[in-house]
């Protein structure tokens, strides 16, 4: 085998090995600091949020909250159905070799809008505290 | 050996891996735990069971808590033959944590994707903060 072969079939296998790592399971958000708790080691702030912020309502942060819930779910739901095939293809790629990880649907776009926008509601629900809004 | 007859070794094998396999296949699904405590925390004697543990999505604000600290749990299946992780088992597994931790709920429990994880075909990570009601 010639050089440029070997060398176009490495860049083919670490391709593949990325997708693989693409298809791997993602960790939830992180948590967010303890700003509630009685043993809290920070309080919330109206200077922790930005203007355009502070100027939202109670039922503005209760809509915009709902409205990316939504949006998770539609994400996570269209992660979970390319789980399968996902997992066929991992079966696959075990028996016939890893340049068919390629063929994985990694959903990068649908996981990284999840993570995104968990921590946006985690500012939506801390300001919505501060504001002593119901719920 | 006999002209078409199958050799004993690899049938063998091929009865060690099938036992293999179907013992394993009972196992269903294994979770890890790790929990990072608040500060001056120590973990106390269980109060409930887990079944009376509360989890939410969302904080509790109308009731006065302290926090324990912040708990993770993986769930992983054990082979290729069992079912992916659910979001059910990753709650089992934090409320088996709260209890150790002596916790009457855990709040904002998130959850992450099912994917292949560096000891499994899937594997599904859950973390929510352990607290105590005052």
């Amino acid at each position: 085998m010639g050089p440029a072969v070997q060398s176009s079939s490495n860049r083919l296998v670490l391709l593949a090995a990325l997708s693989a790592l693409a298809a791997c399971a993602t960790e939830p958000a992180p948590l967010p600091p303890d700003t509630t708790g009685v043993n809290r080691q920070q309080n919330l702030s109206p200077d922790a949020f930005n203007s355009a912020d502070r100027a939202l309502g109670c039922a503005d942060l209760a809509a915009e909250r709902q409205a990316n819930e939504q949006k998770m779910a539609t994400d996570r739901q269209a992660i979970d159905s390319n789980r399968t095939y996902n997992e066929k293809v991992g079966y696959a790629a075990a028996v016939v070799g890893a340049p068919l990880w390629l063929a994985a649907d990694s959903n990068t776009p649908e996981r990284n809008e999840v993570r995104t926008l968990t921590l946006r509601n985690d500012v939506l629900r801390e300001l919505a505290t501060l504001k002593g809004c119901p719920g | 050996m006999r002209p078409g007859a199958i050799p004993a070794r690899p049938l063998r094998l091929s009865v060690v891996a099938l036992s293999l396999a179907v013992l394993l296949a009972g196992c269903g699904t294994w979770s890890t735990q790790s929990s990072r405590l608040a500060p001056g925390v120590q973990p106390v004697a269980a109060k409930k069971a887990p079944a009376e543990i509360a989890l939410s999505e969302n904080d509790i604000t109308d009731r006065p808590y302290r926090s324990l600290g912040d708990i993770k749990v993986t769930v992983h299946k054990t082979t290729i033959f069992d079912h992916d992780p659910t979001r059910a088992e990753v709650d089992d597994g934090l409320r088996a944590r709260a209890v150790e931790l002596g916790a009457d709920a855990i709040v904002l429990v998130r959850y992450g994707t099912v994917g292949i994880g560096a000891l499994s075909w899937g594997q599904m990570d859950g973390t929510g903060r352990a607290i105590v009601f005052q």
